[in-house]
């Protein structure tokens, strides 16, 4: 059974189709990258999974319970993490209580008035810093960190919990080139180990063909291909997709 | 059934003047995104000057009684597009407080230059020639100025309408209403639209005070009155929304007229009771649109909270110790004023947990403090129990008040919270100083003694110590807390909150009804220091010397509000007994210190919003 199984997913604004019929599977352990030109629904489709909008029909299913509509709160319990494609982390807070948060959330014991924040969940929140290579940065304020680390420590916040499905909405952009590699071999790698099964978004087709198990190439709100990689470079559809008028021109 | 007919007529007269206040608060905020305050004061100013103005041009003739009129909203026109040049221009886009505070400034400013100007007596208008007279409408004498404005509110609402619709101003008016990077795109002169968009809007809050001259005189309290109204009749009919503000203004118009034959005493809440079912059907009002919860700018230097450090600890320990040797070292006088200050600094540090921690703006957290009093004073003055019992009364009346205010204000983001709380303190305090059987009306309730044994004003002040202290210590520890993070989580980020599973509607509405708790404690210690309660202790005047205090004391330092308390108390006391014209030194420092150093907090706030990318 797929961790992620999606079902043909509709979401209109105001009479146009953003995501328009969307139906694909995300199984534990892979990383599927959805790409397609500006517009083609790729946030919505996100926002949609991730409980940020609700679909107008269609089902998402997660390791086989239903989750359609539910909100973001419910599925960080669930197990799906998010990072977004500005990063967003809690700017007051110093690294290492971003991800302490995130782990007391999870756990419905973020209404304690009891006890100290610092103290709580502090080994697992060091633990996956150490995993993130940021425990250096642990009680730095997030206002001083540069946008690369600001980028890892949503990683740290998302993946902290050990959710079993990460999105991530162009986990790359604004990063640099060396960033980026390593900030994707880094998923891979936990994809790999603790089944974590990734499904992302992304504008830099290195990092697409790179990482990426399969690829969802996305058109006007609908799946237009879906494979290998390679298969799907390939794929003439998807070659007059992106490169438009100009391909259809050179064929004539 | 005449009568029916007769409060009915009566109530859409009185709805056309709040329509035309509430129709230019609404275009004001539409454009500038600004919620204007000194809005009822622009109304009160219509009327003042339109009682000076009238008997200028002639008081017998017709010419002269509506070029009068006329005038005085072109005066208060012309005023407002000088406050939006001077003050508001400044402000476009900063910290949401800012703009907000600028035009309580303003308020205060106005309320003593008027008081000034026109001193301190209520002034009657002068009737509108030819129609001082009653008209025959189904066999009924309806007042003829009635039915003028009766018209008047339709015939506004239709030109505005006309305006918005055919001209090339109201096309931009509606783009910078709807799509703010539309109206960037038209190459528009932004600075004149703003400025226009500001005369208009005041033009029309002039007129709806200008107009109203035959029917009520011209008195100081008109501008909260107003501004709380108009509040009502935005937010119950949808913000942006013209044609909803006058449904809205004929639906609170009737109420009023109805209540105050039918319920004279409470008529104000069943305004509260109408508008609380309109938004809990219709969270948007009547005819809004729902808007997104603003990702709201960060406040200035939200920074890493720490604990205490030793020499902190030690300073705090210190000062606490001084205090305490006030008991026997000072008299009574010094006794009193610093217990208002530590009940102050308690008020204040429970609005910088709402505000500052939680990102909560609130204009009427003074409605808790009120209901912490009032409940204290009840307690003793009618069940007769004693002050233990009270001083826990009062605190759950501050929770009480501020979970079921809050239901309907925190869910919502922005400018509405900002308007509900508001008006939610200005219906309170209207209850309180019109229901004389319970609250005593303006007479308040007196005789609120300690027990026996705190009467002694030494031992009275060490109780006030040890309650304030750990009302401060208590909130000091809940920003400390995972709850206290998690309130912070949701003012840092929404939406990564929500990601990580913090619900932060609910968690909004938990730490706004702390922070009522919390003022509702000082509000009943207050009751006791004072021996009495006043409706003042629920105005709004109270609410803003909160948000001053946390201001001088840094919106962001969980110590803060103890300073500025004493900082501001201190002024006051002394700013009060030199001078009986406080409020424009108020006004006026509230406004230089926002516009004065834009750059410096506005600086700081760009800094996060590029870091947030929002």
């Amino acid at each position: 059974m797929s961790l992620l199984e999606v079902r043909d997913l509709r979401k209109s604004f105001g009479g146009v189709a953003a995501v328009d019929g969307v139906g694909f599977t995300v199984a534990a352990g892979e990383m599927v990258a959805v790409i397609g030109p500006n517009g083609a629904g790729k946030s919505t489709c996100f926002n949609v999974l991730g409980g940020q909008l609700r679909p107008d029909s269609g089902e998402v299913v997660l390791d086989g319970l239903p989750v359609t509509g539910l909100r973001p709160e419910a599925l960080w319990r669930l197990g799906v993490g998010r990072t977004f494609q500005v990063a967003s982390v809690l700017g007051s807070m110093t690294v290492r209580e971003n991800v302490q948060m995130a782990l007391l959330a999870a756990n419905r014991r973020s209404w304690s008035l009891t006890r100290r924040l610092r103290n709580e969940e502090r080994r697992r929140a060091d633990a996956v810093l150490r995993r993130l290579a940021l425990l250096g940065l642990a009680d730095s304020a997030c206002a001083t960190l540069a946008y690369g680390d600001v980028k890892r420590l949503e990683l740290a916040i998302a993946i902290a919990n050990r959710p079993r499905l990460l999105l991530m909405d162009e986990p790359t952009a604004g990063m640099s080139r060396g960033d980026r590699g390593a900030l994707m071999a880094e998923v891979a790698a936990l994809a790999r180990e603790s089944a974590l099964g990734v499904l992302f978004t992304e504008h830099d087709m290195d990092v697409v063909f790179g990482h990426a198990d399969r690829v969802l190439v996305l058109h006007q709100g609908r799946v237009v291909a879906a494979g290998a990689p390679d298969a799907v470079r390939n794929d003439p559809r998807v070659r007059a997709i992106y490169l438009g008028a100009a391909a259809e021109a050179g064929r004539a | 059934m005449s009568f029916i007919l007769a409060q009915f007529l009566t109530g859409l007269a009185s709805a056309s003047s709040l329509f035309l206040v509430a129709s230019g608060l609404s275009v004001i905020f539409g454009v500038t995104r600004i919620v204007n305050f000194a809005h009822g004061s622009l109304s009160m100013l219509g009327t003042y000057l339109a009682v000076t103005l009238v008997p200028l041009f002639g008081v017998g003739s017709v010419l002269g009684f509506w070029g009068g009129v006329l005038a005085a909203a072109l005066c208060v026109g012309v005023f407002g597009g000088l406050l939006e040049v001077a003050i508001l221009r400044r402000l476009y886009g900063s910290f949401e407080l800012f703009p907000l505070l600028a035009t309580f400034g303003v308020v205060l400013v106005v309320q003593d230059a008027t008081l000034a100007l026109w001193g301190p007596t209520d002034i009657l208008g002068p009737l509108a020639p030819g129609l001082d007279g009653t008209s025959e409408v189904f066999g009924l004498a309806i007042p003829q100025y009635d039915l003028v404005l009766i018209a008047l509110g339709p015939l506004v609402l239709g030109f505005m309408l006309l305006l918005l619709r055919r001209t090339r101003w109201g096309v931009l008016v509606r783009a910078a209403t709807e799509d703010r990077e539309m109206l960037g795109a038209l190459g528009v002169n932004q600075k004149l639209l703003f400025t226009s968009v500001f005369v208009v809007g005041a033009f029309l809050a002039g007129l709806g005070g200008a107009v109203q001259i035959p029917r009520e005189p011209a008195n100081l309290l008109m501008d909260l009155n107003i501004i709380a109204e108009a509040f009502v009749v935005v937010v119950v009919g949808g913000l942006g929304s013209l044609t909803g503000a006058y449904l809205a203004a004929v639906l609170i118009g009737e109420i009023q007229a109805f209540g105050i034959v039918l319920f004279p005493e409470i008529t104000l809440v069943i305004v509260f009771l109408v508008m609380a079912v309109v938004l809990a059907v219709r969270p948007w009002g009547l005819l809004g649109r729902p808007e997104p919860v603003a990702d709201s700018t960060l406040p200035a230097g939200a920074v890493v909270l720490r604990p205490m450090g030793k020499v902190g600890r030690l300073a705090v320990a210190a000062a606490v110790a001084t205090l305490a040797a006030l008991a026997w070292l000072a008299g009574p006088y010094y006794q009193q004023v610093a217990s208002e200050i530590l009940v102050f600094a308690l008020f204040a540090a429970s609005l910088q947990f709402v505000t500052g921690v939680g990102g909560i703006i609130t204009f009427g957290h003074a409605a808790y403090f009120g209901l912490g009093a009032y409940g204290a004073a009840l307690m003793v003055r009618h069940a007769g129990l004693p002050m233990e019992f009270a001083l826990l009364a009062a605190p759950a009346a501050g929770g009480i008040g501020a979970l079921l205010f809050g239901w309907f204000s925190v869910r919502l983001g922005g400018a509405y919270l900002a308007m509900l709380t508001l008006a939610f303190a200005q219906i309170l305090w209207s209850a309180a100083s019109q229901w004389y059987a319970v609250t005593g009306g303006d007479n308040g309730i007196l005789g609120v003694w300690p027990s026996p044994w705190a009467s002694d004003p030494a031992t009275f002040f060490l109780v006030v110590l040890v309650v304030c202290v750990a009302g401060l210590a208590g909130l000091r520890w809940t920003a400390h807390t995972p709850f206290g993070y998690a309130l912070r989580a949701g003012r840092d980020s929404p939406r990564r909150s929500a990601a990580i599973g913090i619900d932060v509607g609910t968690r909004r509405w938990a730490g706004f009804a702390l922070g009522g708790v919390f003022a509702g404690l000082a509000g009943g210690l207050y009751a006791f220091l004072k021996g009495s309660v006043f409706p003042g202790v629920l105005a709004i005047p109270t609410s803003v010397d909160g948000l001053v205090m946390v201001l001088l004391g840094g919106i962001q330092s969980l110590t803060g509000p103890w300073i500025g308390a004493a900082v501001f108390v201190g002024l006051k006391t002394l700013l009060a007994s030199a001078t009986d014209y406080w409020r424009i030194i108020l006004g006026t420092v509230i406004i230089l210190a926002v516009t004065g150093f834009p750059q410096g907090i506005a600086g700081t706030l760009a800094d996060w919003t590029r870091r947030e990318g929002r």
